[in-house]
């Protein structure tokens, strides 16, 4: 049951970084964003989006989530065994969610003024193998070796609103800009941060030492937001969209996403230290109860967690960007996209090549736009648009991403899909 | 139509709602790690198994002794040998008595018995004729008894002997023979003695020997007592004769005093450890005597130990007396080892004392003591020592059924100078009669006993190196169960010498000789 939710769900959101390179209008397929569609169209002034249904998700899984998740008789099992197994060098987990509570625009002399609330609900998590079997399989792989754990360990989430006031204006025949201001209020953010995590574990059989012994040493961080006031954790952001008609076929376009940070008031928890246990030593006359106990003050003391609370930190958001060249068919039926975007991720940046193919059918006032993209998840990601226009004034959006997870879901890294539903009049 | 898609969309909803809202439980399954740890590093030390208590005594070195000191396991005091060159019997032979014996006679017994009351009242008055069936012939021999000594040979004194006339009635005529025994006899004559008189007669004890004697017997050979025919006399129960001997000046050559026999109060709990067998290198054995006095002459006996199942071994002692001073006799090496090799748990004495003093060497109030001085050092050689300590264990709350296998490697770092088989007896004290189980550490290279081998000694038999062992304990699952439910954990240890590099190496055993038990877990259980 827990699938076929998920599936309901990846019908119901958006997948954000196709929506920024194909045509929001079924006769017009030069327009990507919603406030060109005012712009151009001269018999509506206002556009309204449908509260609280708008919104895109977007989620990666690297091993793919259906290898060691699965539901039966109302539970989720989770195969670590599986998960272990499907593991490279590292696992990654991303969750994007975007949820468009509401939105408005209208149009005052050609310029398109809009203003609106967004939700965003990014999480991001990175294990790398050595982690994972270490934890599902335990140390006694890794006898006698040193496992050094980078920073390729590590979760994040933000969770924040955005106020935003966008102005949207064409600069001439050829160029169209298109900016929001966003006043971020942020709600929630949990990370951590391994700097250098490394175990040892030796054995020591026919010597004086124990048979095992370990050295641990350890330099992680772990932060959480402190403040949940209404002024507290604010940032700001920004969104450009940058539209260059280079002739009537061929259009160069740029659009950037949440380019911007927040003020955390955060509370931060570190621990490092380094320790050499070769067993509790251990005398006949001692209490062994109280031994373990001194024992476990020992590593408390040796890996103190240092707390911090209250400090100021500025956190980048988790940007996109955008760039895309669009090349319409003669017949004004067709058109090609082809597009490079870069994800912001807590450490690194995801790069994703994308190529969409746009057939209008007029008849219907009805598109479909099958695209075909890539990235280190998904090398094989091909996920279709669907747009159609209703009595010339209520316009959805549905897109499905990578079509192929569902034929195997076994090998299926992401997910994602969206609805856009909203009105011009 | 209308009315069909909101029905439809409803259902969906409420679909979408009951789902939603169901609960689901989160499984995780194939998370079964295999986990390696040090766990422990015990440290166990001989004091801790031999704990430095009652005898159990270590020396600046820390070696191990079984010492004990006592300067009074026999006291003889002045008033006993004062009482012996004072000997002062006294004794009353009453007429109320001679009735009684004259009861077995059937020819004159009704006639005393019809001219008295008998039992006696505390007075009556009897007709003077009945005097006239008193003679020696119904007197049987009397004994005084001695205990103060059984063999003297007197060099001096006089035994100065008193008989008192208590009859109403003159005593005309008695002979009485007195004999100390071996075969020596006085005669006292003593004539017409009169009511309330008193006769005294002395005997010279000079080159008296008296031999396997504690009593003097006094025999009435002939007894004439005044005949006052009818006339009355007064009769009490108190009537008769009271003789009363005294020694004076005396001295001996030689006086044989029993010392009795006694357990000796010796705690020998360590022994309690050992099998027989049991062989000391230098074990010593010390009886001291402190003579306050200016007697002298010496003691002799005898010491029997037994072991914990019965068998005894005896060791003779004999030492001086020497006048004003200490003495000492020390018994050592093969003179005692039969009985350590028992080795002993109980030790008692038998013993007597052979003394020549005179009563002025008898001075002071201080007593003639008699101790000893054990001083075993645990320089054993043939040895089997069996040893315990014990951990108080918590337990463990955990779901043996989530534990796949455990192995505890160990690494056993042997500095006992002996063998050492080791053992760990898991116990629930809620059911103190079994024990859960045993957990034994056989070396992987200890050939199938186990035994560990001994740490390498020098030639004095001082641990010079540490010798390892090492093994690994394929825990069954009761053997889990039993070791996460335990709340006691015994460690058993037997130290041996039969697997000795020499077996006529002797070691010495420390009380800071340590044996340390280091153990690693390797284990998998499942987290599903």
């Amino acid at each position: 049951m827990i699938k076929k939710i998920g599936f309901i769900l990846v019908f119901l959101v958006s997948f954000h970084a196709l929506y920024g390179q194909i045509s929001l209008e079924s006769n017009n397929l030069d327009i990507s964003i919603k406030e060109e569609l005012l712009m151009r169209d001269t018999s509506s002034f206002h556009l309204v989006q449908i509260p609280l249904l708008s919104f895109d998700i977007d989620m990666y899984s690297k091993p793919g989530i259906f290898t060691f998740f699965e539901t039966r008789h109302n539970s989720i099992l989770i195969d670590l065994e599986a998960y272990n197994y499907h593991v490279d060098d590292f696992s990654i987990h991303l969750v994007d969610i975007q949820n468009s509570l509401l939105y408005y625009a209208f149009e005052n002399r050609q310029n398109v003024y809009s203003f609106g609330l967004t939700h965003r609900f990014f999480f991001e998590s990175s294990f790398s193998s050595e982690l994972v079997s270490l934890i599902v399989d335990g140390n006694y792989q890794y006898l006698n070796q040193t496992i050094t754990l980078d920073d390729n360990n590590y979760i994040s989430l933000c969770n924040y609103f955005s106020l935003f006031f966008g102005y949207t204006k064409s600069i001439n025949e050829q160029f169209l800009l298109s900016t929001k201001f966003k006043l971020i209020k942020g709600v929630a953010e949990i990370g951590t941060n391994n700097h250098n995590f490394s175990f040892l574990f030796n054995d020591n059989f026919e010597t004086v030492n124990n048979p095992f012994s370990a050295e641990i040493n350890t330099d992680i961080e772990y932060f959480i937001n402190s403040d949940y006031h209404l002024l507290s954790n604010l940032g700001f952001a920004t969104d450009v969209y940058l539209d260059y008609n280079y002739n009537e076929m061929l259009t160069f376009y740029t659009k950037i996403s949440d380019l911007g940070f927040i003020l955390w008031d955060e509370n931060q928890y570190s621990s490092q230290g380094y320790f050499q246990f070769e067993g509790l030593d251990y005398e006949l006359d001692q209490l062994l109860s109280s031994e373990f106990n001194h024992l476990q003050d020992t590593l408390i003391d040796i890996f103190d967690i240092k707390e911090t609370f209250n400090v100021q930190r500025l956190r980048m958001l988790p940007f996109n960007i955008n760039l895309g060249v669009k090349y319409t068919f003669d017949d004004q039926l067709s058109q090609l996209n082809a597009s490079y975007a870069i994800q912001k991720l807590y450490n690194s940046f995801l790069h994703t090549g994308r190529f969409s193919y746009v057939r209008y059918f007029d008849k219907y006032d009805f598109s479909m736009i099958p695209s075909y993209s890539f990235n280190k998840f998904n090398y094989l990601n091909f996920s279709v648009f669907l747009n159609k226009r209703w009595s010339n004034s209520f316009y959805t959006n549905f897109w499905l991403d990578n079509l192929l997870g569902f034929i195997n879901p076994a090998n299926n890294r992401n997910m994602g899909g969206g609805v856009d539903l909203y009105i011009l009049f | 139509m209308m009315r069909v898609s909101r029905v439809i969309i409803t259902f969906f909803l409420f679909i979408i709602g009951f789902y939603a809202c169901q609960k689901d439980g989160v499984e995780i399954q194939g998370w079964s790690p295999e986990l390696i740890s040090p766990i422990i590093n015990a440290t166990i030390t001989m004091s801790d198994l031999i704990p430095e208590r009652g005898t159990t005594e270590y020396d600046e070195n820390n070696l191990i002794h079984l010492a004990f000191r006592s300067d009074e396991i026999y006291v003889l005091p002045s008033e006993l040998l004062l009482d012996i060159t004072g000997l002062n019997l006294d004794t009353m032979v009453t007429i109320e008595q001679l009735v009684v014996i004259a009861q077995d006679d059937a020819a004159i017994a009704p006639f005393i018995n019809s001219l008295l009351d008998f039992p006696f009242p505390p007075n009556q008055e009897v007709v003077g004729a009945l005097f006239g069936y008193l003679n020696a012939d119904i007197i049987e021999p009397f004994y005084f008894q001695f205990d103060e000594f059984s063999d003297a040979a007197f060099n001096s004194g006089n035994l100065e002997i008193e008989i008192t006339n208590n009859l109403p009635v003159i005593i005309e005529n008695v002979e009485i023979n007195i004999s100390p025994g071996s075969g020596v006899y006085w005669d006292v004559d003593i004539v017409d003695l009169s009511p309330e008189e008193t006769a005294v007669h002395i005997i010279d004890l000079s080159n008296l020997n008296i031999t396997t004697s504690s009593s003097i017997e006094l025999d009435i050979e002939t007894l004439t007592i005044e005949n006052v025919g009818a006339e009355m006399v007064e009769l009490t129960p108190q009537t008769g004769f009271e003789f009363s001997f005294a020694i004076t000046d005396v001295g001996f050559d030689n006086i044989t005093l029993p010392l009795g026999g006694d357990t000796v109060d010796v705690d020998l709990a360590l022994f309690e450890d050992f099998d027989s067998g049991l062989r000391l290198k230098h074990p010593r054995f010390t009886i001291n005597i402190d003579n306050p006095f200016g007697l002298s002459g010496d003691i002799s006996g005898q010491l029997i130990a037994f072991s914990q199942y019965g068998e005894s071994e005896s060791l003779d002692v004999e030492v001086g007396i020497d006048p004003n001073s200490t003495s000492s006799a020390t018994y050592e090496d093969e003179e005692i080892e039969g009985v350590i090799e028992l080795p002993p748990s109980v030790i008692e004495y038998e013993a007597h004392a052979s003394m020549s003093f005179s009563a002025g060497d008898i001075y002071g109030e201080d007593p003639l003591r008699l101790g000893v001085d054990i001083d075993f050092p645990l320089d054993v050689n043939a040895a089997n020592l069996s040893l315990k300590d014990t951990i108080i264990f918590n337990g463990i709350n955990y779901d043996i059924a989530k534990i796949k296998r455990m192995l505890l490697h160990y690494n056993f770092v042997n500095k006992f100078p002996l063998g050492t088989e080791f053992s760990l007896v898991l116990h629930d004290s809620l059911n103190p009669i079994t024990n859960l189980d045993t957990l034994e550490f056989i070396g992987s290279g200890n050939s199938g006993n186990n035994i560990i081998n001994p740490a390498i000694v020098n030639e004095s038999g001082n641990v010079i190196d540490s010798v390892i062992s090492s093994g690994v304990l394929t825990m069954t699952d009761s053997e889990i169960n039993n070791l996460i439910n335990t709340n006691k954990i015994i460690i058993d240890i037997t130290l041996s010498s039969a697997d000795s590099q020499d077996q006529d190496q002797y070691v010495s055993i420390y009380s800071d000789s340590e044996c340390l038990l280091k153990v690693g877990l390797e284990t998998e259980f499942t987290l599903d």
